[in-house]
């Protein structure tokens, strides 16, 4: 990756990979639809193409009914599921969760993490970083980072679906 | 690039995009407007006068005493002016042309103020005059000394040949030549157009008539006479200073009071046009900065507290160009919605001062030129945040605090 020029590594974003950020990080001027929009403008879809994998993401994250909200109209839960509609909504192979339940309350946090193991069940491998071992423990593979550098490796853990947990300073290296 | 989301974010906060707009709008519709007055004085400023300005001078003067003996002293001293070895030319003259003081008359194609008529600006010069002037001859014959008179003080005489302009003779003739017909004073005086001069302005450089001219064999009297001499190419100033030497050794009655060149009696008449030229032109520099600044000012604004969401689009994909290409777009849409909303402004501001003020309505390619022009300045404002926010990590989108 840090060989590839900029455009290069902006491209791999763009259709390997699907973040979600620990504040959600959407566009507040942009309504939902428009947000889950933002990485398929990039790819310069076809409008029609956009809309169908625009609706399909956000079935799945149960907001079908929101498409037209702002994100401030939405609790935080909810905010975290436009994320994850958005960075599903390319078809990444490869999802970077940032600490996803990190501004959410329990139920709230429980609910992204039931979304995202969901989305693990379809098939997606999930890299999250994470500071609470309650959710680590629901991962498939916890890898243990401390100040940068791995620690500990703990090959699967019968608790749920595949989760692969980093410390979040690890994370900042995929942004090149 | 997709202009939706651009519109949608600023359909959100539309405040400063709005004032910025209604800036560029004012800025558009003023500019226009004065860019169209300052080429018109311009234009007004660099017309052909008809004349050999560069090589004419006056010399004003007035009576004095009993030596003064009218005619006989003003053709002493012409014969004066005319020895000089780099004078062509030089005559008795009523008023200086482009000085903004003169006389005019009017003149018909039928006795009793009847048929078509003429309005001219007429210039009373013996037969040197139009050599003088340095006009040029389109058809006819210039007067000779046998028709040039001196009529009494306040008689109502009228020469019996002119020369007019081109000008007049359309006024008068609009179908057929003028030469050699005759037309009449508002006394019913029947006048012979003895030549057609191709061109020349008068003495009013803001009349929509000067090029209205007439040259009438009349010698003036002292009341408002001059005398206008043309020098040989290039010896204007040594003649000036020869001619007031030499009219100064003589003592027929008579004080010269100035001697001074056309070209600054022109420039002097053109002050007020190039001054408002300069101001008009100031102005617009001042409203194309201001703008810019409005412009750069926003759009540095909108980089900054929109660090994190540039941070984000480009951790979700986009390239550097996409983060360039959508600050500018933006600007582009405001600037595009402010000339919109300008060349209205531009248009009505035009209106109201050709009403208000008889001038040319606006042309409509000034507003090309305007549109054009703001929206190259408000690229150019935009570039320099755009470009920043085009620099914005991806990583930034992952900072929590």
């Amino acid at each position: 990756m840090s060989k590839l020029d900029d455009d290069a590594r902006s491209g791999v974003r763009n259709h390997k990979i699907g973040f979600i950020f620990q504040s959600f990080n959407l566009i507040p001027d942009l309504n939902v639809f428009d947000n889950v929009d933002v990485p398929l403008r990039y790819r310069r879809m076809p409008a029609v193409e956009r809309r169908e994998r625009i609706n399909s993401a956000l079935d799945l994250v149960g907001l079908s009914s929101r498409m037209k909200h702002l994100p401030s109209q939405l609790s935080g839960g909810q905010q975290q599921r436009v994320a994850i509609a958005r960075a599903l909504a390319g078809d990444p192979a490869l999802l970077l969760a940032d600490e996803p339940t990190g501004n959410l309350d329990s139920l709230m946090a429980r609910q992204v993490m039931d979304l995202l193991e969901q989305i693990n069940g379809m098939g997606a491998t999930i890299v999250m970083v994470t500071h609470d071992p309650e959710l680590a423990r629901r991962a498939h593979r916890n890898v243990q980072v401390i100040d940068g550098q791995i620690t500990d490796y703990k090959p699967y853990e019968a608790h749920s679906a595949s989760v692969t947990v980093l410390h979040p300073q690890a994370a900042d290296a995929t942004y090149g | 690039m997709d202009i939706k989301p651009i519109f949608s974010s600023l359909r959100r906060s539309p405040t400063g995009a709005v004032l910025v707009a209604l800036q560029i709008a004012l800025a558009l519709a003023i500019v226009v407007n004065s860019l169209f007055i300052i080429v018109q004085r311009f234009e007004k400023v660099n017309r052909d006068p008809g004349m050999d300005v560069p090589n004419i001078f006056f010399v004003g003067w007035v009576p004095s005493g009993d030596k003064f003996q009218g005619e006989v002293t003003m053709r002493e001293d012409l014969q004066i002016l005319r020895s000089l070895p780099g004078v062509q030319a030089a005559t008795v003259v009523n008023a200086v042309p482009l000085s903004g003081g003169g006389s005019s008359t009017a003149m018909f194609t039928e006795p009793n103020e009847k048929g078509r008529h003429g309005v001219m600006n007429y210039f009373q010069v013996d037969e040197q005059g139009l050599e003088t002037f340095g006009t040029r001859l389109a058809e006819g014959r210039n007067f000779d000394a046998t028709i040039v008179t001196m009529p009494p003080k306040n008689s109502s005489t009228s020469p019996s040949g002119i020369l007019v302009t081109r000008d007049v003779a359309k006024e008068l003739f609009p179908d057929e030549s003028a030469l050699g017909k005759t037309i009449y004073t508002g006394t019913s005086q029947p006048v012979t157009i003895l030549g057609i001069i191709e061109h020349m302005h008068g003495s009013w450089p803001g009349w929509d008539k000067v090029g209205n001219v007439a040259l009438f064999p009349v010698i003036t009297d002292e009341t408002y006479a001059r005398y206008m001499v043309r020098a040989r190419p290039g010896q204007r100033d040594a003649m000036m200073k020869m001619a007031e030497e030499a009219l100064g050794k003589v003592d027929n009655g008579r004080v010269i009071l100035r001697v001074r060149s056309l070209e600054y009696v022109a420039a002097s008449s053109y002050a007020e046009d190039r001054a408002m030229a300069l101001y008009l032109t100031v102005v617009i520099a001042l409203l194309l900065g201001i703008s810019a600044l409005g412009i750069f000012g926003l759009a540095a604004f909108n980089v900054s507290t929109r660090t994190r969401q540039i941070g984000t689009r480009r951790a979700v994909g986009a390239r550097r160009t996409d983060i360039l290409q959508y600050f500018l777009a933006e600007n582009w849409l405001i600037t595009t919605v402010g000339v919109v909303l300008g060349c209205v402004l531009a248009l009505l501001l035009g209106y109201w001062l050709s009403t208000t003020f008889e001038l040319p309505r606006l042309k409509l390619y000034y507003l090309v030129i305007g549109v054009v022009g703001l929206w190259i300045v408000s690229l150019a404002a935009a570039f320099r945040p755009a470009r920043r926010a085009s620099m914005v990590s991806p990583a930034i989108a992952t900072r929590t605090v």
